[in-house]
């Protein structure tokens, strides 16, 4: 079956004084149909920058659109007018933000927010868009709908919030959802009733999700495949039990281990040492090298090829070079 | 620790209202932060508030550091109660108690260096000669794992973890008995996050400090400390040693929040059975009568509606204040974690 959305070797940076940051170094991923594909980094990974790009948002210049494909219903979304791009961005592609309260208007209802979606890309009348804004809100569990309507933003909790969120980006019966960080901003209980949501809604609709999130247990409810980001770069992507069952980049294996858990012994955390690197300065290896106890000598100086240890597992690490040598 | 020795703080009926009004005409409403807690930490513990937001669990901080001033109640350090001493008593005080704050880049000074930020604990509490506290500056930051070269550095050079890093060592400065970490590694990335557990859990061995942690994360909070106090809306529902309370939660909003984390080993996952609470937490200005969770719990009784349930031990040192679920046949509370 072919993919719903392809990215192939994306890379965008943007220009700076201080230099050409490369905040997206060569992405490549497909997603499939009813699929949920989780890609998972820290601060400063360009997981976010690799959303907006995808939805054309970023602002260019300063961002920069170095090189790559986004092929999205035969159609390269890097190629098309942005009139064009305005056709597909909330209709076909739709996309929900970590921050429900700042990326709502806050003197706008609700209704109004949801419904302009609707009129913009079906051509419908007023009341009938409303209408199916009520409907909406009544499809995320909000109680009340066709009341909780006429609310404005401030009115609505962060998780009725989001909920919303979640309703507009819906409006459209999207085919790919971009959800950056969606729960981040919500407390557990809040975040379990939206990801079900989410999953709910996934499998009534068969759209395919990117689940931008820097939260493992996130990735293990929710995922189908994974990719995993450093500095810009993929480092390793494989089916989600594959990944957390035998994660092979070292980055990979030292993000699980740094994770405190609920359940087992551990006493001591083991820590990731030093920083992520600044991305103003060109790395010609691997980004991971300063921090990855496993470096080699040529690990500084060369870029990682992809490797591909288990079908559907990729690894961007020399250490694969070397075993299977 | 042994059972004998006395508590380093006591809580005792600690209640922090404030006047909300809603309108310029309408009356005011109590918003019950802190409502009726109840308390005690042993020297060299580390002990932890979890609750989601607006449970009152900053408000508690604040209160615990008597930066703010409570409506009734009591706080107990080493016996003295902190909100009857007097002001160079409590600036005496302020040396053994110390807080670190959730967000490394508001809560640093961002004209100062780092040899200033570290100085200043000594220069406003007046100890040690200028050659002295240069030398006390050196030793915190090896001792935080900040490069000394970095010493005539400003906050915005360093990333958000090492910000975090010169946080804890001002906290640290004064060889405090007593630290509140506010949510001390919830706004850092996981590989950071487990640099700055560490370093808490070393420091902690090293200068034989107490902890007051407060959080909305039990997997943070379980690599750290030894007893959990669970809040909800103001009130402690639940408290005990934390393999109990984590293993056998005896109240159902516990048993809902541990539910809820989402584990990540997608193996248990598909197995475990969750128990999703539906609507949202009820605003603090109008909480539900009878027992606050009534509405979210699954099982809730009629007297729940109406009667305020106390804390009661229902087994040795777990505390919880519900009627219903330590008696209920639980079908899943176990199986929820393991």
């Amino acid at each position: 079956m072919d993919p719903v959305l392809s990215v192939k070797d994306l890379r965008v940076g943007f220009r700076t004084e201080r230099g050409f940051l490369r905040a997206v170094d060569g992405i490549s991923y497909d997603l499939h149909a009813g699929q949920t594909l989780a890609i998972v980094g820290e601060s400063g990974s360009g997981k976010s920058v690799h959303a907006l790009s995808i939805l054309r948002l970023l602002p260019e210049p300063p961002a920069e659109i170095v090189s790559g494909e986004i092929t999205f219903a035969g159609r390269d979304l890097l190629k098309l007018s942005l009139s064009e791009m305005r056709k597909i961005r909330g209709n076909r592609i739709a996309m929900i933000f970590q921050e429900p309260m700042t990326s709502l208007n806050p003197v706008l209802t609700i209704g109004d927010q949801i419904s302009e979606a609707v009129i913009l890309h079906q051509k419908v009348s007023q009341a009938k868009a409303m209408a199916k804004a009520v409907d909406l809100l009544k499809k995320v569990g909000i109680p009340h709908p066709s009341e909780r309507v006429k609310d404005y933003p401030h009115q609505f909790s962060g998780g009725m919030r989001q909920r919303a969120m979640i309703a507009m980006a819906l409006s459209c019966d999207p085919d790919v959802l971009v959800a950056d960080e969606p729960t981040t901003a919500l407390d557990v209980t809040i975040q379990a009733q939206i990801l079900e949501l989410m999953r709910d809604i996934q499998k009534e609709s068969k759209m395919g999700i990117v689940l931008i999130t820097h939260n493992l247990g996130v990735v293990a409810e929710m995922a189908d495949e994974v990719c995993v980001m450093y500095a810009g770069r993929q480092m390793e992507g494989a089916g989600v039990s594959e990944l957390f069952k035998d994660p092979r980049h070292p980055y990979t294996r030292g993000l699980l281990n740094s994770v405190p858990s609920l359940y087992g012994r551990k006493d001591r955390l083991e820590a990731i040492a030093g920083q992520p690197p600044e991305l103003v300065s060109e790395v010609p290896g691997c980004p991971f090298e300063p921090r990855c106890s496993k470096a080699m000598a040529h690990c500084k100086t060369e870029r990682p090829t992809r490797f591909e240890p288990a079908a559907g597992h990729y690894s961007y690490c020399w250490m694969e070079d070397a075993k299977s040598q | 620790m042994s059972r004998d020795t006395a508590p380093i703080l006591e809580i005792r009926g600690l209640k922090r209202h404030f006047a909300v009004s809603r309108g310029l005409f309408s009356s005011k409403t109590m918003l019950k932060a802190v409502d009726g807690v109840d308390f005690s930490v042993m020297p060299q513990e580390s002990f932890a508030v979890v609750g989601e937001s607006g449970c009152g669990k900053t408000t508690l901080a604040r209160l615990l550091l008597a930066l703010d001033r409570p409506t009734a109640g009591e706080v107990l350090f080493e016996g003295n109660n902190i909100f009857s001493l007097r002001r160079g008593a409590l600036r005496r005080l302020r040396r053994d108690m110390q807080i670190i704050f959730q967000d490394p880049y508001s809560s640093l000074n961002p004209r100062m260096t780092v040899e200033e930020l570290l100085m200043e604990p000594f220069v406003i509490h007046g100890i040690g000669a200028p050659a002295e506290r240069r030398e006390r500056v050196k030793r915190l930051m090896d001792a935080c794992g900040l490069a000394q070269s970095k010493i005539s550095s400003y906050p915005h050079e360093f990333s958000g973890g090492q910000r975090q890093r010169i946080g804890i060592a001002r906290a640290l400065a004064l060889n405090p008995k007593l630290v509140i970490a506010d949510e001390p590694v919830s706004a850092l990335d996981v590989s950071i996050q487990a640099q700055i557990l560490n370093l808490l859990k070393d420091l902690q061995n090293e200068m034989r400090l107490t902890y007051v942690f407060i959080s909305h994360d039990f997997s943070t909070v379980r690599h750290l400390c030894q007893r959990i106090a669970v809040m909800y809306l103001g009130r402690v529902v639940e408290m005990g040693q934390t393999e109990s309370l984590l293993g056998n939660p005896q109240h159902p909003y516990t048993e809902a929040l541990l539910s809820a984390i989402p584990i990540p080993d997608p193996n248990i996952e598909k197995k475990r059975t969750r128990v999703i609470l539906t609507g949202d937490v009820p605003s603090p200005l109008a909480p539900p009568s009878g027992c606050h969770f009534h509405p979210r719990c699954r099982y809730a009784t009629e007297a729940c509606k109406s009667r305020t349930p106390e804390l009661s031990e229902t087994q040795p040192g777990h505390w919880a204040a519900c009627p219903v679920l330590p008696f209920a046949q639980k079908p899943s509370a176990a199986a929820l974690i393991h």
